[in-house]
């Protein structure tokens, strides 16, 4: 019985594929009781997955703020040859459906 | 109220900042121009549904984001999401994790990046733009759900439904972007 819990407390010990994929769930979502449990367990002996969970808000927060600063903004530019294409395929095609 | 279009300056006008918006949200550049003229063509053949409740800009807009909705709806069938995760599970989770026994991360594929674990990161420019590459970077099959995710804000579940996928995939694969991202970002991500 003690080898059980033993070795399951070790599997979450070590597991720090599932904590990365709790740690990444919890931040869109809420973990069961039992999920929670193990990524405490976890993340209270791992930097790695520690700092992994930092990055991944990070990219949530970068990835929020990326979008929403760009409702105004163009961020690219076409070439003015492919713009001049681009305008004479449109005049054309609205010529075309106009017959 | 304006109701007339004015397409003999759509590209003058939209091109720039469509193209941005396509390119954004598609990661591909060659696809955004594809999908930026058939915007502009869905756009002439309905035309007479233009009726100036909106701004040009905005009508154009969502007739460009219908189209990338479209893209994506496409592709989803391409690949069964499943058994791409499967196939290739083992040689992903051996670059990163000790898999063999109980998956504990490998010390040299998770590198230190300084400077970036602060909340001003986000701030800064550099950031954005390496983000922007590294987010380019990213498998076609796992771009589009990141994307769906952190460009359209989809929710989790309604993305599930669109890629046929189940919850489990959805974080697999959510892991596996960030693992790349991470990757990416340690090596081209100098503070």
């Amino acid at each position: 019985m003690k080898n059980t819990i033993y070795s399951k407390l070790k599997f979450i010990q070590y597991n720090c594929i599932e904590a990365q994929r709790l740690a990444i769930k919890r931040q869109e979502t809420k973990l069961l009781p039992s999920e929670y449990m193990r990524l405490k367990v976890h993340m209270a002996g791992c930097s790695v997955c520690r700092e992994f969970e930092k990055f991944s808000a990070l990219v949530n927060k970068a990835m929020h703020t990326r979008l929403h600063s760009m409702n105004s903004n163009a961020t690219a530019t076409l070439e003015d040859n492919y713009k001049k294409d681009l305008q004479q395929k449109i005049d054309d095609f609205l010529n075309h459906d106009n017959k | 109220m304006k109701t007339e279009l004015d397409t003999g300056k759509w590209v003058q006008q939209h091109g720039d900042y469509l193209f941005s918006l396509a390119k954004y949200k598609l990661g591909d550049e060659e696809l955004a121009k594809d999908l930026l003229q058939e915007t502009f063509f869905a756009a002439i053949k309905a035309k007479d549904s233009f009726r100036g409740e909106s701004n040009e800009r905005t009508w154009l807009v969502r007739i460009l984001n219908n189209k990338i909705i479209d893209y994506y709806r496409s592709r989803k069938n391409e690949i069964p999401m499943s058994a791409y995760l499967a196939a290739t599970a083992g040689s992903f989770n051996d670059h990163y994790f000790d898999a063999t026994e109980y998956g504990h991360a490998k010390a040299s594929a998770f590198p230190q990046i300084t400077g970036m674990s602060s909340d001003d990161g986000i701030n800064q420019g550099e950031l954005k733009k390496v983000l922007d590459y590294c987010v380019g970077k990213l498998p076609a099959t796992l771009s589009h759900v990141f994307l769906m995710k952190h460009v359209f804000e989809e929710k989790t579940d309604s993305i599930c439904k669109h890629f046929n996928i189940t919850s489990s995939n959805y974080w697999v694969i959510m892991h596996r972007a960030k693992l790349l991202l991470r990757t990416c970002l340690s090596k081209n991500w100098l503070a």
